[in-house]
């Protein structure tokens, strides 16, 4: 589903050139959640702008479904978008729309009519549990709400791919803990291909098949998940080697 | 009015309707084109329309020349575009011209600062959905930007009441004309003078009013609505 191949990207800072991702090589399979961890400043929302086409490589090759993205115009990267889909840290909902326009918004930039998208939405809120929330307005949620509608607005195109950008950095712990549940439902139910970038060790260990630890702008290390009892928050913990 | 003769009723009625022609017309031209050129000074400053570069840096020029020239001048220096073009250099069409080009350059600017002040998360969302950039404009930018936008509206109403009662001096009439040139310069004139003020203050105030209230209908970001 997704081939990076040594990808590189530097930035212009005060006429220095300073190196944002070096050599990144890595493959996602279809279905799988794959996390991405690391300090900040080691690249992580870098490369999540050129996973989600916002940005594009200085070098190397990205695939996505089998596409060269590094070789795609402007309008065959907003068809690639439309099977994409978003899950922000911050929840990013338009607050003057009321919680169903949310949701079906991403139907109303299809083009699909306004029946046929508020039924979708209607069941995209019963997934989440928030039906009953369809005619509020988001300054009215609490974060755990809100989150729950961005991830109902993000599965309502039923997108091959998802970018979980941070999903639980705004939420308490337990609820953190109930979105990480609906986040699992969700992948058990409609098996969409999970990016995840976080920060949070639990996050990632709860929820990812495959973890990739960037360190200085490289990939450090690169595998499957052992699920541990023990509480270790350092990287390599991830792997099973304990401290 | 009952402090006014009947001539000076007449002039009063006359000049009320003629300030309403004069914000109607201008407000139309400057509320379309100035929302337009707004949001596309916004969008460059958000690097789209980056291929326009020169373009748009022309009109935004252009916008802050227009503001910095004192309305009175200005009306007297589009004189001659305005009898080359229309064949006449005193009267109505002279004043909404005037009144149009510092209305556009005006509602340009509000327009502009509404758009930037909102979330830069904005973009990123329309972008990650495959929004194409009218959609961008009319799901996103305008959907969270209206309540602000219409605030700024009622503010450029209220400046171009303000500047509509100096444009008796290229004989487009209005209130202005009967609160100074009848009123002010006339030894008996102080009543006329004092209740086209008092009308031009109720203009002011029924506008930011029915401002007031729309934004605030139309703003679902606070709570207790």
């Amino acid at each position: 589903m997704i081939k990076i191949n040594q990808i590189k990207k530097s930035f212009i800072s005060k006429n220095n050139s300073v190196h944002a991702l070096n050599d990144i090589s890595f493959d996602i399979q279809s279905g799988e959640v794959f996390g991405i961890v690391g300090k900040s400043g080691v690249g992580k929302s870098t490369l999540l702008n050129i996973l989600s086409l916002s940005m594009l490589p200085d070098s190397g090759h990205y695939y996505l479904f089998g596409k060269d993205v590094t070789l795609l115009n402007s309008n065959e990267k907003k068809s690639l978008l439309l099977e994409t889909s978003f899950i922000y840290q911050n929840f990013s909902l338009l607050y003057n729309l009321n919680v169903i326009d949310n949701v079906s918004l991403p139907l109303k930039l299809r083009g699909i009519d306004k029946i046929t998208r508020y039924i979708k939405a209607k069941e995209m809120l019963s997934f989440v549990g928030l039906l009953d929330k369809a005619n509020d307005y988001p300054i009215t949620l609490s974060g755990g709400e809100a989150q729950r509608i961005s991830i109902a607005r993000a599965l309502i195109t039923n997108p091959k791919l998802l970018f979980l950008d941070e999903p639980t950095s705004a939420l308490d712990d337990e609820t953190a803990y109930d979105i990480l549940n609906l986040i699992k439902k969700l992948h058990e139910e409609f098996k969409p291909t999970m990016i995840l970038v976080s920060h949070q060790m639990q996050t990632i260990r709860y929820l990812c098949d495959r973890v990739m630890v960037l360190d200085h702008n490289k990939v450090k290390r690169i595998g499957p998940i052992q699920k541990h009892e023990q509480i270790d928050t350092s990287y390599d913990a991830l792997w099973g080697d304990q401290k | 009015m009952i402090f006014l003769s009947i001539v000076e009723q007449t002039q009063l009625t006359k000049a009320f309707f003629e300030t309403l022609n004069l914000l109607l017309w201008s407000a139309l031209v400057s509320l379309t084109l100035g929302t337009v050129i707004g949001m596309l000074l916004a969008l460059y400053e958000q690097k789209i329309f980056k291929r326009y570069r020169f373009i748009m840096q022309f009109i935004s020029i252009v916008v802050s020349i227009i503001r910095s020239i004192p309305f009175i001048l200005l009306m007297v220096i589009i004189i001659p575009f305005s009898f080359n073009l229309f064949g006449t250099s005193i009267g109505f069409i002279p004043s909404i011209i005037a009144l149009s080009m510092i209305g556009i350059a005006t509602v340009s600017r509000l327009v502009e600062q509404s758009i930037i002040d909102l979330n830069p998360n904005i973009y990123d969302l329309a972008y990650a959905m495959g929004a194409s950039k009218m959609q961008l404009l009319k799901n996103f930018l305008f959907v969270e930007a209206r309540a602000s936008l219409i605030l700024a509206y009622t503010s450029s109403l209220v400046s171009l009441l303000a500047y509509s009662s100096v444009v008796y001096i290229i004989g487009g009439g209005g209130l202005g004309y009967t609160a100074i040139q009848i009123g002010y310069y006339s030894p008996v004139g102080q009543t006329l003078m004092w209740i086209s003020t008092f009308v031009m203050v109720l203009i002011v105030q029924v506008i930011q009013l029915l401002g007031n209230i729309f934004a605030n209908y139309l703003n679902k970001k606070k709570r207790g609505f």
